[in-house]
């Protein structure tokens, strides 16, 4: 019994240890994204204008930095929120669902599917007193080429220093529903906005 | 201090040592979340049931049980899991699970029995998890809204609830996530396990308590909705603000904490009279 508890005691020194490097940011350090300038086009994404928005709108625990952008893409004019959360609202490894907030506001969820595309992105339709969108949201992790905290997330995080970074960006496209661009345009946009994200971190 | 107590105390620090940045997030994060403050009350509150257990007597040290070596392993894979995935909750998980392993180590099985009340408790730090929380937070929403609603009907016989937009009188009340009752909620099913440990109730009747905070949160977060709509309706929307709106806020907790404290009171109460009418 006493070499059972000295190997539980030393793994738990060990795995302490480990944690203490990923958690003081000594493996892969979180490197804050300049949100501030966008080009005007992000592939087949127009970029047409800053929205302000209030810091109370943002909760409690804001991201440390954030972009809300009036966009366009295949003809359809819309919004582009890009929240960066170094560490605060990584309580459970995430930022606070997208389709919690929108539920919150009185939006109700009638359709939502998954785009065929590495991250994943969920692309929701929301109806609310007689209006309807659509959503496309999904999670951006440095160096990580998976929103999802199964296997394949974990194999990138071993896989370099980079994944063991703690930093997430949030993100989701807004547009009208009646007119609002394809999967195939939204993918595009999607893809076109990871390589952006990426040279900024 | 005798040499086994110098080392238990330099493995506390040590162990400490190696949690401090998931020690300093949870504060940093507990202390910015109104949500989440309640988890700073939590180690004072398990102090206070440790100090209690410690002087009810002396105990037999028994050494060698699974108990020390179960928890530290399950410490060390919260540890390595919340590192990798960067679940904050998961990893912080392995303070609690140290320390029972901890007590486990240098007051054996007994120790764990007598302060067990304490180191339940201690889980407490932990959050409940983003995801379950954001499962609750609709239904609580929803839940207090209609409360708040039924509670108006009376005066305004327009009054409804959206979303979490309250109308009344033809002005609307946006209430925000905060004060959707996940913060009134937890802290209530904290203040719940503590009087649990301090009246010692059997673990049945200290379920009941801690199941019996979420009908009551329903209740003072509706109240508290309602009673904004009646401070604004008649002061105006100043009234509703800052100070008066986080006093509000801190009313409706303590209405809810007197009302726990009758209830356990009338749990503790049950079994003395059964000792009397025995007697």
């Amino acid at each position: 019994m006493r070499s059972l508890c000295f190997l539980s005691w030393s793994a738990f020194a060990l795995a302490g240890l480990f944690s203490l490097l990923v958690e003081g940011g000594l493996l892969g350090a979180p490197v804050t994204p300049d949100l501030g300038a966008w080009p005007a086009r992000l592939g087949p994404l127009e970029v047409l204008e800053e929205i302000p928005i209030e810091p109370g709108a943002l909760g409690e625990t804001p991201p440390e930095r954030h972009a809300f952008l009036r966009v366009r893409l295949a003809g359809a004019e819309g919004k582009l929120f890009a929240a960066y959360y170094e560490r605060a609202q990584r309580w459970s490894g995430r930022p606070h669902d997208v389709e919690r907030c929108y539920a919150a506001l009185g939006w109700e969820e009638r359709e939502a599917h998954q785009l065929d595309e590495a991250h994943r992105p969920w692309s929701r339709r929301f109806e609310r007193e007689g209006e309807a969108i659509r959503v496309v949201h999904w999670l951006e992790h440095p160096g990580v080429d998976s929103d999802a905290l199964g296997w394949r997330g974990l194999a990138a995080r071993l896989g370099s220093a980079r994944g063991f970074r703690q930093d997430v960006a949030a993100l989701y496209l807004e547009f009208p529903a009646e007119g609002a661009p394809a999967d195939g345009p939204c993918l595009d946009a999607v893809t076109a906005l990871e390589h952006e994200l990426e040279t900024r971190w | 201090m005798s040499a086994p107590r110098t080392r238990a105390a330099v493995e506390a620090a040590l162990g400490l040592a190696l949690l401090a940045p998931l020690v300093r997030e949870w504060f940093e994060t507990a202390s910015a979340s109104s949500r989440l403050s309640y988890a700073l009350l939590v180690p004072a509150l398990a102090l206070v049931l440790a100090w209690r257990a410690r002087g009810a007597g002396a105990w037999a040290v028994e050494r060698g049980g699974g108990l020390e070596p179960a928890f530290a392993l399950a410490a060390a894979a919260a540890l390595v899991l919340g590192a990798l995935t960067g679940v904050f909750t998961l990893a912080l998980l392995a303070l609690p699970l140290a320390l029972v392993a901890w007590t486990a180590r240098w007051l054996g099985s007994g120790g764990v029995r007598r302060f067990a009340p304490s180191l339940v408790l201690l889980f407490a730090i932990v959050p409940p998890p983003m995801p379950l929380l954001d499962r609750v937070n609709p239904f609580l929403i929803q839940a207090s809204g209609a409360t708040a609603v039924t509670l108006l009907r009376p005066l305004d016989g327009g009054a409804s609830w959206l979303g979490s937009t309250l109308a009344y009188r033809g002005w609307e009340l946006r209430v925000a996530e905060a004060c959707s009752g996940s913060g009134t909620f937890l802290c209530l099913g904290v203040l719940c396990a503590f009087l649990a440990g301090l009246f010692r109730l059997r673990p049945l009747a200290a379920l009941v308590l801690v199941a019996s905070s979420f009908p009551l949160t329903l209740l003072v977060n509706g109240v508290r909705i309602a009673s904004s709509a009646l401070v604004i309706d008649r002061f105006g929307v100043e009234a509703a603000q800052g100070l008066a709106h986080e006093l509000l806020g801190q009313a409706v907790v303590l209405a809810g904490a007197a009302l726990l404290a009758l209830a356990v009171e009338r749990l503790s109460a049950r079994p003395v009279r059964t000792t009397e009418a025995a007697a």
